[in-house]
């Protein structure tokens, strides 16, 4: 388990990054926290022949909080965030969903941009910004500056709008709604597994106590995590309730296209991406209504 | 207080834990090359050719380069009537048998670059039907893995007489089939290995993470034709074995042989990789078992089909049927009962040999017999541990000779269990079931007693006819000439603290301080001969041969001492190093120094063997040590989606006398958390091509930090009657219990729902299976 060979640059600007992806882009991978790419290359399951090791580029690192919302570079390592004390006030789903990115370990180098780019269908940040409605930004030398709605970024397993010659750059995410309940509910055989099955909620309500803009994203459960838009809209207007809350969830489980593998059949998983779905709007609606604070 | 007995910590530690240890990858040698091994990619194959690049062809060996220089396969026969004789040439020779297999090395200065040149060796398959499931390779006119067999079963054994006439009227019958999976044995260190030529010593120096250096030794012997004193084999550190270091690998064999063909150091460090799908394989059993019992759930009789999934080739030293072999004998576990009867089959297959992993069919069993007491339990209306009970062999009867002929030395077997269930807290769990759960979870308790038989000698091996037989085990103690002791053993410790104890037995007997005692282990060309570390017998053997020479040195030591005291010799008494006779004394270092530098003060009858001794030790009895224990856990089920949460893990245990009671409970905590991987998560599956599907530890999924509990230890303490001092081995233990025990809570969480699972790992979908199963078929 060595890899094959390849050539390592490390540009010291994002200039620079941009030039060595225009003039390697197919042959290129961008090397960031290296916790996935490492491993492939590693197994010689990815065999680029140039790395791009990104990690001196400070500027694409940080957090930026403004009235437009939060904006994170592609480079901030997921332990930047987990630290953030503002964070929970600021993004409460991407507070609670942290923790359950692996272990420290990995969180303490691997980055938001990295998990974007490989688009894990089960993996934490596609599916926090398919429900947050995030915006990613992509750079490269032939089209400039892009931003891709994260509907539009994912577009299979492992497989991202992203030019061959593009480089994520950063993620804004929206500011979070007043009086929203989040929830975060993963399913897996071992704790900082990726999820077998997941579900992330988030709930508003109106004066009435109608559920306004509900958000219901399964990831884990098909070839990229998906919002269940038809869950959405029968949650949409009405009031929260077990009975509709089991209802939105079982359909949500008719929206997903899940596989078998290893750990999980297919069958099995629109079980679990039932349950889950299910259970995480019962807790987004504690939350919601102030009865939960955990 | 730092003798036999002393939570004293462990002396290895500091440099263990502080990442100083020195173990096969930190062994550089100038002008040290690497290997890698180009494996089998399919399952059953004829090869028919290799096509390797000619700019690397000098880097890259086959069979085709060992046999003509006189590499001979490895062979592990056993004396057992009917065994059938695998050959395992190190490189495959015209056909693979599993896949992984090696069929080709390659060398060069790095192993990226070796493996550059791998990927470039490619071999033509002839492909062959695959027999990936043991009972369909056992059943007839399945494809034979060894051509000239008549068909798939390495061996056969039979135990006991049909009874059917006698359980006739028996009021409960129960008959389950019951799977293990195929594990992984997954130490913190893989396999590796660091061989060259000494030239000053002429001789074979091969470093490798083993835990039997003198069996690897005579395997190299063997396979390569050189004799043993040309050889040489040192383990360093080595980072936890379990049975994977037990045996002779063949790339040991082909990296050894291609160091003397190259005449340059060679090196090779196996990666997780291979680790996981090309050789480490264990456990995969499966069980056909009916019990009789009468109306209170006494055991009246069992009847059982065991097959062993043993893989392609017999594995030296211990053989491919070992483990099915014992399986027949042990089965019974605690209990006493008065019919039995056994068959086993050690099944040949395409996937790599099995190779004995600690708790080596006994895990299997326990789960085995412990589901099916549960099974009785349930049967007459009785709680589990009642019916345990009822059939465990009482301390009155001690020592017994059971239904198999096992001598159990001692113990109090129903005690242990009785403090299992008030520690456990029965009566709460029965409550806290009735009252039901806040969250809707199902709660469950389950228990399993079993009896451990370690520490195996000369009359247990003697009958398996394998290439290795302990007998006596041998220990050489020197005293420095300032005071200090030097043990030699050829045992190997790799975690169990050897370095550690077997200095509080020496300070036991001489006194000497602790830190003054040094263990040299694991060295062929410095230790007597010793089968190594492996059936929870070093510290009953080796520690008894420790305890042996000591009391022998003791003896010379009061020798001298009355010379020089001008005491009688029945006068002196050795005590905290100190050689006393009335008002007069002289320590151990004094005595040293004369022996060594003054021997102008020796009396003239001194031995002149000094102050230096080899001691040969057995127990009284080399049946084996029986350790046992209860263990007892609660579960709580999440029905809905099949998750399990352990709450409480409990151990009351008694392995004799305790030499060092947290090196003891270091064992335990091991064992069991690895008892809950194969309880609840390890599991190797093969495809119907005879794939590995679990080839990173992404997909072989290891029980982690948060997937363990706190486990707790209480410790029962009933000597050997047999042993120096009555230790017991203990080595195996909390691996054997574990997944009985949450098998048997999660079975007692469902029973409400009338659900059963009888298969291991206990997966969430297994139990949402059995649930499901449930619903189909509601129970009577």
């Amino acid at each position: 388990m060595k890899p094959a060979p390849f050539a390592w640059c490390a540009p010291a600007t994002l200039d620079e990054a941009l030039d060595l992806l225009a003039g390697h882009a197919d042959a290129a991978r961008i090397l960031a926290g290296g916790q996935t790419l490492g491993p492939l290359l590693n197994m010689r399951l990815a065999t680029p022949s140039i790395l791009i090791d990104i990690n001196g580029i400070g500027e694409l690192a940080g957090l930026h909080p403004d009235l437009a919302g939060l904006t994170i570079g592609a480079l901030t390592r997921q332990s930047t965030l987990e630290d953030d004390p503002a964070l929970a006030a600021l993004q409460p789903l991407i507070a609670m969903a942290i923790p359950h990115i692996a272990h420290r370990a990995v969180r303490n180098r691997g980055t938001v941009g990295g998990s974007l780019a490989h688009a894990d269908p089960a993996a934490e940040w596609p599916a926090l910004v398919t429900l947050l409605g995030a915006q990613l930004l992509a750079r490269s030398k032939s089209r400039g500056m892009r931003l891709i709605g994260a509907d539009e970024f994912f577009i299979t397993h492992l497989t991202t709008a992203l030019a061959p010659d593009e480089l994520l750059c950063e993620v804004r995410v929206p500011p979070s709604p007043p009086g929203a309940g989040y929830a975060v509910l993963e399913f897996a055989r071992r704790h900082g597994d990726f999820a077998v099955a997941g579900a992330m909620v988030r709930l508003t309500s109106d004066a009435g106590g109608k559920l306004t803009d509900p958000r219901l994203v399964l990831f884990g459960t098909g070839r990229r995590a998906l919002r269940a838009r038809r869950a959405e809209a029968m949650l949409a207007g009405a009031s929260a309730g077990t009975a509709l809350f089991a209802a939105a969830a079982a359909t949500a489980a008719t929206e997903i296209d899940p596989y078998d593998d290893l750990h999980a059949s297919a069958e099995y998983r629109r079980h679990l991406a039932e349950v889950l779905a299910s259970r995480a709007l019962e807790e987004a609606l504690a939350r919601m209504n102030g009865k939960r604070h955990d | 207080m730092f003798g036999v007995g002393a939570r004293v910590r462990r002396k290895e530690d500091d440099r263990l834990l502080r990442g100083r240890g020195r173990f096969v990858a930190d062994i550089a040698l100038v002008g040290m090359r690497e290997l890698a091994f180009v494996r089998s990619p399919v399952a059953h194959a004829r090869i028919l050719s290799f096509d390797i690049p000619e700019q690397v062809r000098r880097q890259v060996f086959t069979w085709q380069d060992l046999e003509p220089a006189g590499v001979r396969p490895i062979r592990a026969a056993s004396g057992l009537p009917g065994f059938k004789v695998s050959e395992q040439p190190p490189l495959a020779a015209d056909k693979v048998r599993f896949a992984g297999e090696p069929i080709a090395v390659t060398v060069a200065a790095t192993r990226a670059e070796a493996e550059d040149i791998a990927s470039q060796v490619i071999a033509e398959f002839d492909e062959l039907p695959p027999n990936v499931d043991m009972l369909a390779a056992a059943a007839p006119g399945a494809p034979c893995v060894h051509e000239h067999w008549s068909d798939n079963i390495f061996l056969e054994t039979r135990v006991g007489q049909s009874f059917e006439k006698d359980v006739a009227a028996a009021p409960v019958r129960i008959s389950r089939s019951i799977r293990t999976q195929r594990q992984c044995i997954v130490p913190l260190e893989g396999k590796g290995l660091v061989a060259h030529w000494d030239r000053q010593a002429e001789q074979l120096v091969l470093y490798t993470a083993t835990q039997m250096p003198h069996i690897v030794r005579s395997g190299l012997s063997e396979c390569l034709g050189l004799p043993l004193e040309a050889i040489r084999v040192i383990a360093p550190d080595v980072g936890g074995g379990f049975g994977w270091k037990g045996l002779l690998q063949p790339e040991e064999v082909v990296a050894a042989w291609l160091c003397l063909h190259l005449g340059c150091p060679l090196r090779w460090m196996e990666d997780r990789r291979e680790h996981l799908v090309a050789a480490a394989n264990a456990r995969e059993h499966h069980y056909e078992i009916t019990a009789y019992a009468d109306a209170d759930g006494r055991l009246l009789g069992v009847d059982a089909d065991a097959w062993v999934d043993a893989g392609a080739y017999s594995i030296y030293p211990f053989s491919a049927c070992l483990e099915a072999a014992q399986v027949g004998s042990i089965l019974p576990g605690p209990y006493d009962f008065p019919h039995y009867r056994c068959r086993t089959f050690s099944v040949c297959t395409n996937k790599p040999p099995i190779v004995p992993f600690r708790g080596v069919a006994r895990a299997n069993v326990c789960f085995a017999m412990e589901q099916i007491i549960d099974a009785i339990a349930a049967a007459v209306g009785r709680e589990a541990w009642e019916v345990r009970l009822l059939n465990l062999v009482p301390p009155e009867k001690m020592p017994f000779d059971n239904i198999t002929g096992k001598h159990f030395d001692s113990g109090d077997y129903p005690e242990s269990l009785r403090r299992a269930v008030a520690g456990i807290d029965l009566a709460s769990v029965r409550r806290r079931q009735l009252q039901g759960e806040p969250d809707g979870r199902l709660v469950g308790v389950g228990f399993a007693t079993y009896c451990e038989q370690g520490a195996h000698g000369t009359a247990v091996y003697h009958g398996w006819g394998i290439p290795m037989v302990p007998g006596y085990e041998q220990v050489q103690a020197r005293i420095t000439a300032d005071g200090g002791l030097e043990l030699r053993a050829g045992i190997q410790s790799h975690g169990q603290g050897m370095e550690t104890s077997f200095a509080q037995v020496a300070h036991e007997v001489l006194g000497i301080p602790l830190e003054r005692i040094r263990l040299v282990h694991g060295d062929t060309g410095l230790t007597p001969y010793s089968t190594g570390t492996w059936g929870s017998r070093s510290m009953v053997m080796a520690g008894g041969a420790v305890a042996t020479a000591c009391r022998r040195l003791a003896d010379r030591l009061r020798r001298i001492a009355a010379h020089l005291l001008q005491a009688r010799l029945e006068d002196v008494t050795l005590s905290g190093g100190m050689l006393q006779s009335g008002q007069a004394d002289i320590t151990i270092a004094e005595i040293a120094r004369t022996w060594y530098l003054a021997p102008q003060l020796l009396p003239a009858d001194v031995d002149p063997g000094g102050l230096e001794i080899t001691a040969g030790y057995k127990p009284k009895s080399d049946h084996g040590t029986f350790s046992y224990a209860t263990h007892a856990a609660v579960v709580a089920v999440d029905a809905e989606v099949g998750l399990v949460e352990i709450l409480d893990y409990l151990v009351v245990e008694d392995a004799g006398t305790m030499v060092n009671p947290a090196i003891v409970e270091g064992q335990i905590f091991g064992g069991v958390a690895q008892g809950i991987g194969t309880a609840l998560y390890e599991c190797s599956p093969y495809d119907d091509a005879g794939q590995p599907m679990a080839s990173t530890l992404m997909d072989y999924l290891l029980p982690g930090f948060t997937e363990v509990p706190a486990i707790r230890i209480e410790h029962m303490e009933t000597p050997s009657p047999y042993t120096e001092f009555g230790v017991k081995g203990l080595g195996e233990g909390g691996v054997i219990a574990p997944s009985a025990v949450l098998c048997n809570a999660i079975n007692d969480a469902l029973k409400a729902r009338g659900a059963v699972v009888t298969d291991q790992p206990v997966t969430p979908a297994r139990i949402l299976a059995a649930l499901r199963n449930a619903r189909a078929e509601p129970p009577p």
